[in-house]
C-alpha cells in the first residue's frame, strides 16, 4: 500500500497513478469496489484492500472482470457509490452486462476503471477500450497524469450519479504506473444504507422492457452533454486564436506540453484539453475549431476523438484542417512519446523540436539484446514443465501444449520452450479440447494457473467433459495470482477484506465434473510428476475424456517472503566441480540462479539467488548438485 | 527555487532497487517543493527482466518520459542496462554513473542470446561519451561495505548526489532515503549513501 494513501487533506504527496485512483475513490465516498487483477490496473484495488476496513469500504477480488462489474453494478443499483477495476482485456469481458446497465441506468455513481496498455508492456493485445463506452453509449473520461486521475475519479462518480449512467474511466499504462505530485482532498464520509430497488419494468430487461428503456439511454446521454461543457471536462489553454492549435486528451497532452515547453512555446499555442471524449462538449469544441486554421488531435491508440471531430467539422462546414491518424501523421498503435509528438509538430507546424539521438549512442543502445524473462529461481512451474516435457519425451512425442495467461507464460521462452500457445484467459482448455475434436492426434495438454482456471477455465473444462475431449488439463496451482503481484485467488484461503475464506481446489471441481483421472502432484518431485503425467495422457486416451493433474506448490516468492519475516532463508544448492562434466543439463531448466563458466567448462550456482528447490539436482546426470552447508 | 528541468534515467535488473531509488528522488523533489514525474517500467522485474525509471524534476516537466538527448544523467545499476538507455543521454552535458557490474541473463549461458563481456561493453560505452562524463564505481562492493548487499540503489543515489546535478542537498536526499527504505535497514542505507557520495566527490567531506 502507498504510505500516503490516507494522509491528511491539503497535503501534496508522491503517488502512482493507481494509488491516486484509489485515493480518489476514497475521497469520493465509494463504498463498494470490485476488481480482477491485471497489469497495469492491479494496484488500485490492492491499495483499497489494505485500508478497506479503516475507510468502511467493501472490496473484493472477483473471480473475473465480468463478475466484478456485475458486483459493482448491483451495489450501485442499491444506492452505493461503486467502482469496478480491470485492465483492458477484462473490459472486453463486461460488454454484455455493461450494455444492459447503460439501458437501465444506475443509482449510486458507477465507474468502470479500465486500464489500457497501448505498448503493450504486459498484454496479448492492445485494443482501445474507449470504444466499449461508445458501443454501449455511456460517457468516457480519461486523465493525463496521476494528479488529474485522482480528481477525475471523483468527477466521474459525480457525473454518473447526476446523469444516472455508468461512466467508463479509461487510462493508460503511463498514467497507471507513472508517479507525480497529488494534492489530497477531503474524504467524503458516505454511509448510505443500501436498498436494492424492485423495478421490474427496468431491471427485468427482457426484450419488451428493453424496447421501452432503450430511448431513455439516449436521453441520459444528452443530459451528460449538458454537464460536461466545463472544467474539468474541457479546458482551454494558451491564446484565444492562432494559425494552428492542438486538441489533446490523456497522456499525449503531457507530451505536447513537454515539446512546447522545450521550444519556449508554452503559452503561445491554443490548446483544447479534454478529459471527456464521449459524448463531446460540442459547443466548446466548435468554438475552438473556429479559432484555428489547422488542428492536430493527440490521443493514444485509435482516432476515437479525432473521428468525432472530423464529423463535427463536416456537419458544421468549418474551414479547419484536422490532422492526426486519419492524415497518416500519427499511428494507431503503441505508446506515444514527446519525440513522436514533437516530430509531427515539426513537420506540420514548423517548430524546431529535435529528439534524434546521436548515432554513436543509438548504436550502443541497440546493440544490447533483450533480457529474456525467466520464471523465478525456485518457481514450482519449472518442475511442472520439466515433468510434462519428460512425460511427452517418454511417450516418444513432442505433443501439443496449450498455454494460458500467467507467470507460466515464461515457459514459452528459451531454454524451456515448453508451450505452443498463449492467447486469452482460459483459452488453453477450450483450444486444447477443440484441437483434439478437430482431429489432432498428438497428446494434447492444456496448462493453466489456479487463478486463470477459476477466471475463465471452468466453462471450458465443462465443455471438454461433455464433448468428450481426451486431453490433459494441467493446473499449475501456486495458490495466488502471482503475475500481477500475488493477489488472493480462490485457492488462497483469504479474500480482499483480509478475511479467511474457503480454499477451493481444482481437483474437487474436476471430480464433481466426473473427470475420471484426477491426481495431485508436487512439481518439486520430477520423477513422480513425470509418471503422473504419463498416466494422465494414457488415461485420457483410454477414457475418451479429459484427465486433470494439479501441480501444487505455493509460489516461491510468497514462501520466501514469510521466511524473510522470520529472518531465515532456505539453504542454496551448490555445484561440485569435481563431479560436473559441463553437460549443461542444469541450465537447460531455465533457472536464473544457474550460470556457466566457459573457461572452466563447469556450471555454477549464484548462492544469493538460489533458494534450494533442488530441481536442477534432479536433472543432473552426474549428481554434481547438492545442498550446501 | 526555480528549476526548469532535470532528467534522470535509472536502469537495472529486477531486485536491484531501481523503482525504490526513483521513489526516493521523487520524495526529495516534493520535499523541496519541486514538480516531479516518474515513469517506471518493471513488468517482469521479478522474472529477471530489465527495469528502468525515468525521473523528471522541474517546472518545465509535464510528461513522464525522457526524450532522446534530454537526460542529464543515466544511472546504470548494471552495465548492459545502462548501455540500453544511452541514446537518451545528452552528449554535451549528460553524466553517466556506472556500477561496474554485468549481470548475464540465463539465456546467455544457454546460448540463446549473446551478451558482450564486461570489458567489451564498458569500452563500447566509454568510446561513445565524453571521458569526463563517466563515473565508474563498484556499487556492489560499497553496498557490502555498508553492511547490506541490497543497498546498491542507495549507493548509486549517493553517487548521483555528489555529481551536483540534483536540485536538492545530499542531506535532504538522505531524509527521503529514510522515508522509503525498511526501518530495520536505516543504518546500512545511510552508510551506503555516503559511501557512494564520497566515491564520486573524491573523498571530500560532504557539504553542510
Amino acid at each position: 500500500m502507498a504510505v500516503t494513501l490516507l494522509e491528511e487533506p491539503g497535503k501534496l504527496v508522491l503517488m502512482m497513478g493507481n494509488e491516486a485512483i484509489a485515493r480518489g475513490a476514497i475521497e469520493a465516498g465509494v463504498q463498494f469496489a470490485a476488481a480482477y487483477p491485471g497489469t497495469p490496473s492491479s494496484e488500485v484495488l490492492a491499495n483499497l484492500s489494505a485500508v478497506s476496513k479503516k475507510v468502511g469500504m467493501y472490496v473484493e477480488w472477483s473471480t473475473n472482470e465480468k463478475v466484478a462489474f456485475e458486483a459493482a453494478y448491483s451495489a450501485s443499483l442499491a444506492g452505493l457509490r461503486s467502482i469496478a477495476i480491470m485492465k483492458h482485456l477484462g473490459t472486453h469481458w463486461i460488454l454484455d452486462p455493461l450494455a444492459v446497465a447503460a439501458i437501465t441506468g444506475v443509482e449510486g455513481g458507477l465507474v468502470i476503471i479500465s486500464a489500457d496498455d497501448p505498448h503493450p508492456h504486459s498484454s496479448q493485445s492492445s485494443v482501445d477500450t474507449r470504444y466499449h463506452g461508445r458501443i454501449v453509449n455511456i460517457p468516457v473520461v480519461e486523465p493525463s497524469d496521476p494528479g488529474e486521475a485522482k480528481d477525475l475519479v471523483i468527477h466521474a462518480l459525480d457525473l454518473s450519479e447526476k446523469a444516472k449512467t455508468p461512466v467508463l474511466f479509461r487510462y493508460t499504462a503511463a498514467v497507471a504506473h507513472g508517479k507525480g505530485p497529488v494534492k489530497l482532498g477531503p474524504i467524503r464520509k458516505e454511509s448510505r444504507t443500501p436498498s436494492f430497488p424492485r423495478d421490474h419494468g427496468r431491471l427485468v430487461s427482457i426484450a419488451p422492457n428493453a424496447r421501452v428503456n432503450i430511448p431513455k439511454l439516449f436521453q441520459r446521454l444528452e443530459g451528460v452533454r449538458d454537464l460536461v461543457g466545463r472544467e474539468p471536462f474541457v479546458k482551454r489553454l494558451g491564446p484565444s486564436s492562432g494559425d494552428w492549435g492542438l486538441i489533446t486528451t490523456g497522456v499525449p497532452h503531457s507530451y505536447a506540453m513537454d515539446v512546447l515547453a522545450s521550444e519556449g512555446l508554452l503559452n503561445s499555442v491554443p490548446i483544447l484539453k479534454l478529459t471527456i471524449t464521449y459524448p463531446l462538449p460540442e459547443d466548446q469544441i466548435l468554438g475552438f475549431l473556429k479559432s484555428v486554421k489547422k488542428v492536430l488531435v493527440l490521443e493514444e491508440l485509435e482516432p476515437f476523438l479525432e473521428d468525432q471531430i472530423i464529423k463535427l467539422v463536416q456537419l458544421h462546414d468549418l474551414d479547419v484542417k484536422v490532422y492526426g491518424k486519419n492524415t497518416g501523421h500519427l499511428r494507431r498503435y503503441g505508446e506515444y512519446s514527446p519525440a513522436i509528438v514533437g516530430e509531427v509538430m515539426r513537420e506540420l507546424f514548423g517548430i524546431n523540436y529535435v529528439a534524434t539521438p546521436a548515432f554513436n549512442l543509438k548504436k550502443v543502445s541497440t546493440s544490447v539484446q533483450r533480457r529474456i524473462p525467466q520464471m523465478c529461481a525456485g518457481c514450482p512451474h519449472r518442475g511442472s514443465y520439466l515433468a510434462i516435457k519428460a512425460a511427452l519425451n517418454r511417450l516418444g512425442t513432442d505433443g501439443l501444449v496449450f498455454g494460458d495467461r500467467g507467470c507460466y507464460n515464461q515457459g514459452a521462452n528459451p531454454p524451456l520452450d515448453a508451450i505452443d500457445t498463449c492467447i486469452a484467459m482460459g483459452s488453453s482448455i477450450a483450444m486444447a479440447a477443440a484441437a483434439r475434436k478437430a482431429g489432432e492426434n498428438r497428446p494434447i495438454i492444456a496448462v493453466i494457473g489456479d487463478s486463470t482456471f477459476f477466471h475463465g477455465g471452468l466453462p471450458a473444462l465443462v465443455n471438454a467433459v461433455v464433448n468428450k475431449a481426451p486431453i490433459v488439463v494441467a493446473v499449475f496451482d501456486n495458490r495466488w495470482t502471482c503475475m500481477t503481484g500475488h493477489q488472493p485467488s480462490p485457492s488462497s484461503g483469504v479474500n480482499a477484506m483480509g478475511d479467511n475464506a474457503p480454499v477451493l481446489k481444482p481437483e474437487d471441481i474436476a471430480k464433481a465434473l466426473q473427470v475420471p483421472y484426477v491426481k495431485v502432484v508436487s512439481p518439486y518431485n520430477l520423477k513422480q510428476a513425470e509418471q503422473v503425467m504419463v498416466e494422465a495422457i494414457e488415461a485420457a486416451r483410454k477414457n475418451g475424456l479429459p484427465s486433470l493433474v494439479v501441480f501444487r506448490a505455493e509460489c516461491t516468492l510468497q514462501v520466501l517472503r514469510r521466511l524473510r519475516k522470520k529472518g531465515t532463508r532456505p539453504k542454496p544448492a551448490t555445484v561440485d566441480p569435481a563431479l560436473c562434466t559441463g553437460c549443461k543439463e542444469c541450465i537447460k531448466t531455465g533457472c536464473p540462479a544457474l550460470g556457466f563458466d566457459e573457461e572452466l567448462g563447469k556450471a555454477f550456482i549464484y548462492e544469493d539467488k538460489c533458494v534450494g528447490c533442488m530441481i536442477c539436482a534432479q536433472v543432473c546426470p552426474n549428481n554434481a548438485i547438492v545442498r550446501s552447508g | 527555487m526555480a528549476v526548469k528541468e532535470v532528467n534522470i534515467v535509472l536502469a537495472g535488473v529486477g531486485g536491484q532497487g531501481v523503482v525504490v531509488a526513483a521513489d526516493i528522488l521523487g520524495v526529495a523533489a516534493i520535499k523541496t517543493g519541486l514538480n516531479v514525474r516518474i515513469r517506471n517500467v518493471h513488468g517482469l522485474a521479478q522474472r529477471e527482466g530489465s527495469v528502468y525509471s525515468h525521473v523528471r524534476i522541474g517546472d518545465g516537466v509535464f510528461g513522464p518520459k525522457i526524450p532522446p538527448l534530454k537526460a542529464h544523467a543515466i544511472v546504470g545499476f548494471e552495465l548492459s542496462e545502462a548501455a540500453r538507455h544511452l541514446h537518451l543521454l545528452n552528449p554535451e552535458f549528460g553524466i553517466l554513473l556506472l556500477n561496474g557490474r554485468l549481470i548475464y541473463p540465463l539465456a546467455h549461458y544457454t546460448g540463446h542470446v549473446a551478451y558482450p563481456s564486461k570489458e567489451e561493453i564498458l569500452s563500447k560505452i566509454l568510446a561513445s561519451v565524453r571521458a569526463e562524463a563517466v563515473h565508474l564505481i563498484d556499487a556492489d562492493a560499497l553496498a557490502l561495505r555498508a553492511g547490506n548487499p541490497r543497498t546498491v540503489n542507495v549507493v548509486m543515489l549517493g553517487a548521483l548526489s555528489a555529481t551536483g546535478i540534483l536540485p536538492f542537498s545530499p542531506e535532504l536526499l538522505v531524509e527521503a532515503v529514510r522515508e522509503r527504505v525498511p526501518k530495520f535497514a536505516l543504518e546500512e542505507n545511510e552508510k551506503a549513501f555516503w559511501l557512494g557520495y564520497e566515491e564520486v566527490s573524491g573523498g571530500r567531506t560532504r557539504e553542510a
